[in-house]
């Protein structure tokens, strides 16, 4: 009678130990959102201060994620935005982590749409053009 | 049954403390108590199980560039900012001029849970979790000719407090709400909806700070003060 008792919580210990171990796991995520990054692609043409128009700008780089109007120039400004995350669930200790990125190309015009100034942000994100996005 | 109690106590060495030698450590009584023992063992690994603690983070544009120099006014071009920092997060038009705004983010929180080995409660624990962020920014201001007007920067430890939850024994999620800091840096996805916001929101929608024309904001300013107070936010 004791055996039976003792080989029940025998039984009992085993399936709570694999309950928890099956509790435990891992997970990673990522995710993209804004314009695709055409200005990160190899092809991308030579922008030329005094000689780019917006058009030109636009042709190869689609719509900006925003069109900001200055004074006396209008900013086309292009974001990407990349976030990455991982976590690791061991019940007992679990921790998890989400990092984003920003990759970002800025053009400045004047009011003739003629480039006065580009740049690129430090931060890079993977090349990804339009057709893949 | 004193002496039952002493010999269950003997444990593994159960036979020995019978005066049998060699101890016969396999039988089926000792198999009992280490069957017994072993149990023990798992509940209080089941309890061990039922606390544990969490960390969750979240870093925001973590690889932003800092200025190698200090940048003078009156003297440095927006151009020379734009070739160290790149685009700006955020930029919006002022009267005689316009402002970059460089930012980032890393906020972090820790939870400690544990239970209690009372039957049904063991099935929830108790959650006490505290969490902060570092929060870096960079604000740049120019005139009309390009030139800047003012510049800061600064680096700042926030404190996002202390909570206590009790939850179910296997949840693992955040205690604390840190949109107010994460929420994009830019809504570039986000233009039509206003139209759907509180009419408030959408009446204040011409001089806000999202808009990129009146001003700029930084992350976690909370909506009660300010031009935002327009808005009516609850």
């Amino acid at each position: 009678m004791e055996r039976k008792k003792s080989l029940k919580q025998w039984s009992m210990a085993v399936l709570l130990m694999g309950g928890i171990m099956l509790s435990a796991g891992c997970a990673n995520w990522d995710g993209y959102a804004g314009v695709a990054n055409e200005w990160r692609s190899p092809d991308v043409p030579e922008w030329k201060p005094g000689v780019t128009t917006a058009s030109d700008v636009t042709a190869v780089l689609g719509p900006p994620s925003q069109l900001i109007a200055l004074h006396d120039e209008t900013v086309f400004y292009y974001m990407r935005e990349g976030k990455d995350g991982k976590s690791l669930l061991l019940i007992i200790w679990n921790t998890g982590t989400q990092t984003t990125e920003y990759d970002r190309a800025m053009f400045f015009f004047d009011k003739k749409s003629i480039l006065r100034k580009y740049c690129y942000s430090p931060e890079a994100l993977p090349y990804e053009s339009a057709e893949e996005k | 049954m004193n002496l039952q109690k002493r010999n269950e106590g003997c444990s593994l060495m159960v036979d020995g403390c019978r005066g049998g030698w060699p101890p016969r450590v396999f039988s089926a009584f000792s198999l009992t108590t280490i069957i017994q023992q072993f149990s023990t063992y798992l509940a209080v690994m089941t309890m061990l199980a039922g606390s544990g603690c969490a960390m969750n983070r979240k870093k925001l544009n973590q690889n932003l560039a800092f200025p190698k120099q200090p940048y003078a006014d009156g003297i440095t071009h927006s151009d020379d900012v734009l070739d160290e920092l790149g685009p700006p997060l955020e930029i919006s038009a002022l009267p005689h001029g316009y402002v970059f705004m460089y930012e980032s983010l890393d906020v972090l929180e820790f939870q400690l849970g544990f239970s209690l080995p009372i039957p049904v409660i063991n099935w929830f624990k108790f959650v006490v979790a505290q969490a902060d962020y570092d929060h870096h920014v960079q604000i740049y201001q120019f005139d009309d000719e390009h030139r800047l007007i003012a510049s800061g920067g600064e680096d700042t430890h926030f404190d996002l407090g202390n909570s206590t939850a009790v939850q179910p024994i296997l949840t693992v999620e955040a205690m604390f709400d840190t949109s107010s800091v994460e929420n994009e840096v830019v809504s570039f996805v986000e233009w039509p909806a206003f139209c759907l916001l509180p009419l408030p929101q959408t009446l204040n929608r011409a001089q806000s700070i999202d808009t990129g024309t009146a001003g700029l904001e930084q992350r976690g300013t909370a909506p009660f003060v300010g031009q935002r107070s327009l808005e009516m936010h609850k």
